[in-house]
């Protein structure tokens, strides 16, 4: 067996760093130098690579960044990777990682594991057993200098987070990074948690996770419109557009309900005929031919008798349909879970449940600070009635500021970044090197991560 | 008659004898005693002969053990990814882009990463296993692929109340710390004795980690205020408008919360908590999603006004006949 060696000639670190946010729909990823100057590469953005294998009507399969080719998304079926966060099926994710970094034809030509250091985002509370197949798949496998499987809401306090919250200050102040205190909302593909932040390390004990994500939101329109309109439970693909151009949150949602309501007998509201004063939409649906992606335009009841009677005539060059209440029902599962018969809290009161779970003296400071990314963040309102439902619950004296960053999508990546750029040492002190792997083994590794991400 | 050691304690099928039967009881567990007592009032026949008929004659019960199903499969269906089962397999590399980074051939995985590529194993699968281990290997050392984290069964109560309410041990374990500043921060006081032996490897873990927490968690984890303090009232003192501020946590409270293990997967997720029983549920019209007011006697499904009903009823009668 080799000599181990001191800790004075540790081995030089890798020339860059892969940060990679694995995430159930999308992959984001990027290379960081170590040694870039954090102002001028501040507006850099990663790789968005869709994170599944899709099959179109015809047949043909795309994996991760060939969908960009797919010109056809009717009837379209993914597998994708990752389950509730974790990556499950590491032969899909394996197809996809080689194709996008390490073989020959790769966008951003192939990786050398060898001389990369690996930043991998990990949702809390994974399963150990997956926790370890993801350790052994970038040693054994891939064989990675030097790898960090990082919290990906901690990875957020990285961040300039005052810049986000607008806090006035002197421009000269220097971002304190990580951020000292911060209550992180991350609503993903998956899932929806909140983990509060201290000094970048999470309070293990206040995580806590709701079971509504995107994938759910856009599961649910398919069904309310499958009931009300075409049958689009085959088009997973095209509801999620819907969804991501349509929906809103309500920031009043039984007067929403009211204007959007057609009336009791045969006859129409007048309201409801004209529009529900602007919630009601229309949907242009692509066909994949003149047009690849749908089009939200305003409800236009003349048009709309128009388009009607062409339809009957079955001379229509348009498939439309006119959402509705569901526009802002779907978001709102967020906030009222129990709404589809899912018995947990929402996230406002899953706040004020992770919050019951730190000191009181936290509070004000959390509250202060809560920043939300993920995708489910940039539906229109969200924040806003995020803010309005915890007010509602906190103690009056607490000031709550909600703000989600200009990309909440590549909010943990950008954060994972800032993080791989952090001095050596820092960074060097959350990862585990190849040879630490090989001598001390999966089981050793994995402790240090359970207990040493909480350095980040 | 050789039965296997297998004794038949209640059928399935219905034995009309007078005054009394035994009949499957297909409600959910909260109806079970109502069944009982029914049975005791000895309006058993007409159980039976409801629960025979099946389809419209439904009792109270069942219907609403239908719905309970019928929420449980539609939150199932909203989980998938894809409406129907779908395999797709993995497609063939294309030609010429195989192969960078010496992973080239596909013999060359070592045994481990064969089994985790190999593995066909869902979310829910692992799940399961990892519930079995926990519930089957509470006492025994965890193996090779459970490490502490799965070793570590804290129930959430516990940990938050060591984290939050951390009183008598505190000397102690603060003095231990002192000792060995370079344990790494997270490693404090609060490692749970199963894994304790294990632990002792840590102390050969690279000095970085050890002196980088040091130096980050230093005396005091949080800074104070340092900024600009607002202008003096001269009400300030006013018993009336005082603004009370929670104490700060000490430096041990916080330690203590910062060390705390993970929950594990089902622990941290959300419940049914009492904020939110204090409103009854909200219930929407199944057709066009507007406040559910009317139910359907035949099925329970809720609806909007007579519009909706009679669009129910056409799908209700096609469903569960008249």
């Amino acid at each position: 067996m080799a000599p181990r060696k001191s800790k004075t000639s540790r081995p030089a670190p890798p020339s860059r760093t892969l940060v990679l946010d694995n995430g159930a729909h999308t992959l984001k990823a990027g290379y960081v130098t170590a040694g870039d100057d954090d102002g001028t590469n501040s507006d850099e953005t990663p790789t968005l690579v869709p994170n599944c294998i899709a099959r179109d009507a015809d047949r043909r399969v795309y994996v991760g960044h060939e969908l960009d080719q797919c010109k056809d998304f009717s009837e379209i079926a993914f597998r994708r990777p990752v389950e509730k966060g974790f990556v499950v099926s590491w032969e899909a994710q394996k197809e996809i990682w080689d194709r996008q970094f390490f073989d020959s034809g790769a966008p951003q030509g192939p990786c050398d594991p060898s001389d990369t250091r690996l930043v991998l985002a990990e949702h809390s509370n994974a399963l150990p057993v997956l926790q370890a197949n993801c350790d052994q798949m970038v040693f054994e496998e891939y064989g990675f200098a030097s790898y960090c499987r990082a919290n990906g809401p901690a990875l957020n306090a990285y961040h300039d987070v005052q810049a986000v919250f607008r806090t006035p200050r002197d421009p000269a102040t220097v971002a304190q990074r990580p951020a000292e205190v911060l209550l992180l909302i991350d609503t993903g593909y998956s899932h929806t948690t909140v983990t509060p932040l201290l000094k970048g390390r999470p309070l293990h004990s206040a995580v806590r996770r709701l079971d509504v994500g995107g994938k759910l939101l856009t599961n649910y329109l398919a069904r309310l419109i499958s009931l009300r309109h075409y049958d689009m439970r085959n088009e997973p693909h095209i509801v999620n557009e819907m969804k991501e151009q349509a929906c809103y949150v309500s920031l009043d949602f039984s007067s929403d309900l009211e204007r959007a309501w057609k009336g009791t007998r045969g006859e129409r509201r007048p309201e409801y005929l004209a529009g529900s004063g602007g919630i009601a939409k229309e949907y242009v649906l692509p066909d994949f031919h003149t047009r690849s992606k749908g089009i939200v335009r305003d409800f236009d009841p003349e048009q709309a008798g128009r388009a009607r009677k062409l339809a009957k005539l079955g001379e229509s060059t348009e498939d439309v349909l006119t959402l509705r209440n569901e526009r802002f029902t779907v978001p709102e599962i967020l906030f009222h879970p129990s709404d589809i018969g899912l018995r947990q809290s929402g996230i406002a009161n899953l706040v004020w449940e992770s919050l019951l779970a730190v000191p009181t003296g936290l509070w004000p400071a959390l509250l202060a600070n809560v920043c939300v990314v993920g995708g489910n963040a940039l539906f229109e309102g969200f924040v806003q009635r995020l803010q309005q439902e915890i007010v509602r619950l906190v103690p009056d004296d607490c000031i709550v500021r909600v703000a989600r960053p200009a990309d909440p999508v590549a909010a943990t990546w950008a954060g994972g970044a800032r993080f791989a750029r952090q001095p050596e040492s820092v960074v060097a002190g959350c990862c585990v090197t190849k040879a630490e792997y090989e001598e001390y083994g999966a089981g050793w590794v994995a402790r240090r991560f359970a207990m040493g991400d909480g350095d980040t | 008659m050789n039965n296997f050691g297998v004794i038949e304690v209640a059928g399935a099928k219905i034995t009309n004898a007078p005054g009394w039967a035994y009949v499957p009881d297909t409600g959910p567990p909260g109806h079970h005693h109502h069944h009982q007592q029914a049975g005791k009032n000895g309006q058993n026949r007409k159980r039976a002969a409801r629960s025979t008929a099946g389809g419209p004659n439904l009792s109270y019960a069942d219907l609403s053990a239908r719905q309970e199903a019928k929420v449980r499969k539609e939150l199932e269906a909203l989980d998938r990814d894809n409406p129907r089962d779908v395999s797709i397999p993995i497609p063939a590399k294309p030609k010429g882009s195989g192969g960078g980074g010496g992973r080239d051939a596909a013999a060359k995985h070592t045994p481990n990463v064969r089994k985790i590529l190999q593995s066909q194993k869902t979310f829910a699968n692992h799940l399961g296993d990892w519930l079995a281990l926990k519930e089957g290997g509470a006492g025994s050392t965890p193996a090779n692929a459970t490490p502490a984290i799965g070793g570590v069964s804290s129930s959430r109560s516990a940990a938050a109340a060591a984290a939050v309410a951390l009183s008598g041990r505190k000397g102690s374990t603060q003095h231990k710390k002192s000792d060995t500043p370079s344990r790494g921060g997270a490693a404090s006081s609060f490692t749970k004795p199963p894994s304790k032996q294990e632990d002792v490897e840590m102390t050969d873990a690279p000095d970085a980690a050890g002196e980088h927490a040091g130096a980050c968690s230093g005396s005091t984890i949080l800074s104070p205020y340092k900024g600009p303090l607002p202008a003096p009232h001269p009400r300030d003192d006013d018993p009336l408008l005082v603004s009370r501020v929670p104490l700060m946590p000490t430096d041990e409270e916080l330690k203590a919360l910062l060390a705390a293990p993970p929950l594990t997967y089902l622990e941290a997720r959300a419940g049914w908590g009492a904020e939110d029983s204090k409103y009854p549920v909200r219930v929407f019209c199944e057709v066009c999603g507007y406040w559910g007011r009317v139910k359907c006697i035949k099925c329970g499904t809720r609806v909007c006004a007579l519009d909706c009903l009679d669009t129910h009823r056409e799908e209700c009668v096609t469903r569960y006949g008249l």
